[in-house]
């Protein structure tokens, strides 16, 4: 043993010398939230101060470990001068290679080399310089054991040392976990990245972002993506992202865009970006709460007015994401609220077209005075989706006779007005039109002509058609018919302008 | 008299001493690339799922030591040389790939023997204070191998190295 080395081994013993000096731990108070961003597992689930998230655990040189090369080789995570690899190790679940093993590559001195055993002088990793005499013994096989001198640093990687050095090291594993929380903070650079947006879609999430590695920046990296907490998988990058590389003057494809299934419901939703190289974790892109799944969907299918001034209302909404529940719609009339109304109504055919259970109908009425009124319904949401959707919207004439003027066609001298007219108050009586001829009052004639087509389109029983037949001299002539209003008070309708020839 | 322990597997056998024991191991060969879709997957192994990628291949270990092994252990011991004391040693052995056989290296032939002078407090993967550790890397049988051994006490090399090469003469291995 050298002088030196007994110099390190005694204050390497010294009681209270177990940890990094005093200014270098208020230092570290501030590296709190830089622990918790770049750790997210470690930190959370290991009793470790937030300083030794940053600088890992046991990193004083009593601890008896050897430090990392970043520290001692100007900030290069790389066997410095005068030293080659020796060996490999692996600390599996290691949190910082997101969860994967963790590599750790030996740097050996060559046998009576320039190296002195002593302490690192980093801000926190004060571990041991070239002072443990072990070999790992999986790489530089062509070095022997004579010429193997101690260990003078150690790399770090989340790449297997044979796929990261090959040819120089073997496969063959040797694992020691208790050192999965070593770390300094000059390992390399972390992951740089965003969460540029994130969207709820039908059954899932879809997110887009960007990332690389600055240690390797032309390398696709891998994001990882979180659920409520929860991991739900690993996604490469490698979308093109021309705005990315200008940005930072580098190359590859950094951009990433996926789905990920989610049940409906809000969620939350965090990604990490993996770390390829050096640097002291996987920080994260970002985090957001995103809502998943479908809003409702229905059809208004009918307005119509009905007797004592009412408006029917008749269609059908389900929400997809429960729909075997009845909903509850909200109805609006000429811009008011009028209420939320429950579907239950049987409704075999959306049923049949949807493959759903549940009765989904609706089919009620609304108070209305006489007139034109707007009707909106809304469908209301109970699970997963943004809002309550239109389902539909029209317009409808209450307490108002109403009717159609379909022709008017002379023969000889005789004009025959044809058409139909009901009241809704009063659906299933026949009711008066008035005739004018160009402004002339010619009379009032009953309804009474079976309209069988008229029944069917308003769901009435009555015979509501007239066909009146009016005697005009030669000339064109404008004839004008208003439905004569049978219920509450109200006007009586014009329900159509006809022109006639009589030669 | 009670016949002395037996223990044997992955081509190593060794006849324990009275207040030594073994364990011969080998863990198992990642199957998988790890991925956080693998560690979420129903009916994962939780434990599996972060050890080691692709590629990795497992070799036997043995470990022995006249103090009682705690179950976590590195390959070199890590987790078991922390509880020893003075007049405990450690051994092990690692058995490397055939592609190691020739190499510089792994050129020495032949289990070695320790000698109390090639005990150092640095030759440790880790040092700790009072102990002292010595390394080997040679081939016996074909198999390439590393023999690390750690003495709980640097000062008791003498009588501990004895006892080492003790058990290192109780120590068979079967050709590679």
């Amino acid at each position: 043993m050298t002088l030196t080395e007994r110099l390190v081994n005694r204050v390497g013993s010294r009681p209270g010398r177990s940890g990094p000096s005093r200014r270098g731990f208020l230092g570290g108070a501030a590296l709190v939230g830089a622990a918790l961003a770049v750790n997210p597992w470690g930190y959370l689930v290991r009793p470790a101060s937030a300083y030794d998230t940053v600088c890992g655990t046991q990193a004083a040189c009593a601890d008896g470990y050897s430090a990392f090369c970043c520290t001692v080789n100007g900030g290069s995570n790389s066997c410095p001068p005068n030293s080659f690899i020796g060996g490999w190790w692996k600390a599996d679940n290691s949190s910082f290679c997101g969860g994967s093993a963790r590599y750790y590559i030996d740097c050996n001195a060559f046998r009576n080399g320039p190296w002195q055993c002593h302490c690192a002088e980093g801000s926190c990793d004060q571990r041991r310089v070239a002072c443990n005499q072990f070999r790992y013994g999986q790489c530089s096989l062509d070095v022997p054991a004579s010429n193997t001198g101690p260990v003078v640093c150690r790399m770090v990687s989340c790449t297997p040392p044979w796929q990261q050095f090959g040819g120089t090291c073997t496969s063959s594993s040797a694992t020691d976990n208790r050192t999965a929380t070593h770390t300094a903070p000059c390992n390399g650079q972390a992951p740089l990245g965003g969460l540029d947006w994130v969207a709820g879609s039908d059954g899932g999430i879809r997110l887009a972002g960007w990332a690389f590695d600055p240690d390797q920046p032309s390398t696709d990296l891998q994001i990882a993506v979180y659920l409520d907490g929860v991991g739900v998988g690993w996604f490469g990058t490698g979308g093109p992202r021309a705005d990315v590389n200008a940005a930072y003057g580098i190359s590859g494809n950094h951009g990433f865009e996926l789905s990920i299934p989610a049940g409906s419901g809000t969620h939350t939703v965090q990604v990490y970006a993996i770390n390829v190289a050096g640097g002291t974790g996987n920080p994260m892109l970002g985090s957001r709460t995103v809502n998943v799944g479908a809003v409702p969907v229905g059809s208004l299918d009918s307005l119509a007015g009905v007797a004592d001034s009412r408006i029917r209302v008749r269609g059908w909404a389900f929400d997809p994401d429960e729909p075997g529940t009845e909903i509850q719609v909200a109805v609006y009339r000429n811009g008011a609220g009028v209420g939320w109304v429950p579907t239950g109504v049987p409704r075999p055919d959306v049923n049949s077209v949807y493959g759903i259970g549940g009765n989904h109908g609706f089919d009620f009425t609304i108070d209305a005075p006489p007139g034109d009124h707007t009707v909106q319904v809304f469908a209301i949401n109970i699970a997963g989706g943004i809002g309550n959707p239109l389902v539909g919207n029209g317009s409808v004439r209450v307490g108002l006779a109403m009717g159609s003027v379909d022709r008017a066609a002379a023969v000889g001298s005789t004009v025959r007005v044809q058409g139909w007219a009901f009241d809704p108050d009063q659906p299933n009586t026949s009711i008066q039109v008035a005739v004018y001829r160009d402004g002339a009052w010619v009379g009032w004639f009953p309804t009474g002509v079976p309209r069988p087509d008229v029944n069917s389109v308003f769901g009435i029983g009555g015979n509501h058609g007239f066909d009146v037949p009016v005697d005009s001299p030669p000339g064109r002539h404008s004839f004008q018919v208003y439905a004569i209003n049978i219920g509450p008070a109200a006007d009586n309708p014009l329900i159509g302008i006809r022109a006639a020839v009589v030669q | 008299m009670i016949a002395e322990p037996i223990i044997g597997g992955h081509g190593f056998s060794v006849t324990l001493p009275a207040t030594w024991e073994g364990r011969i191991y080998q863990r198992p060969t990642p199957s998988a690339a790890f991925s956080p879709r693998n560690r979420a997957a129903p009916g994962s192994n939780l434990a599996d799922a972060g050890a080691g990628w692709l590629g990795e291949q497992t070799r036997p270990v043995l470990h022995l030591g006249n103090f009682a092994l705690p179950a976590d252990r590195g390959d070199y011991g890590s987790g078991a040389v922390e509880t020893m004391g003075p007049q405990n040693t450690f051994i092990a052995i690692l058995e490397f790939g055939r592609e190691c056989l020739g190499t510089a290296l792994y050129a020495s032939v032949g289990l070695p023997r320790v000698s109390p002078e090639g005990f150092d407090p640095n030759a440790l993967q880790r040092r700790i204070p009072g102990q002292a550790g010595c390394q080997f890397f040679f081939t016996e049988q074909s198999r390439p191998m590393c023999l690390y051994v750690v003495l709980g006490s640097g000062i008791d090399a003498p009588a501990l190295s004895a006892q080492v090469n003790m058990v290192l003469d109780r120590i068979r291995v079967a050709a590679g």
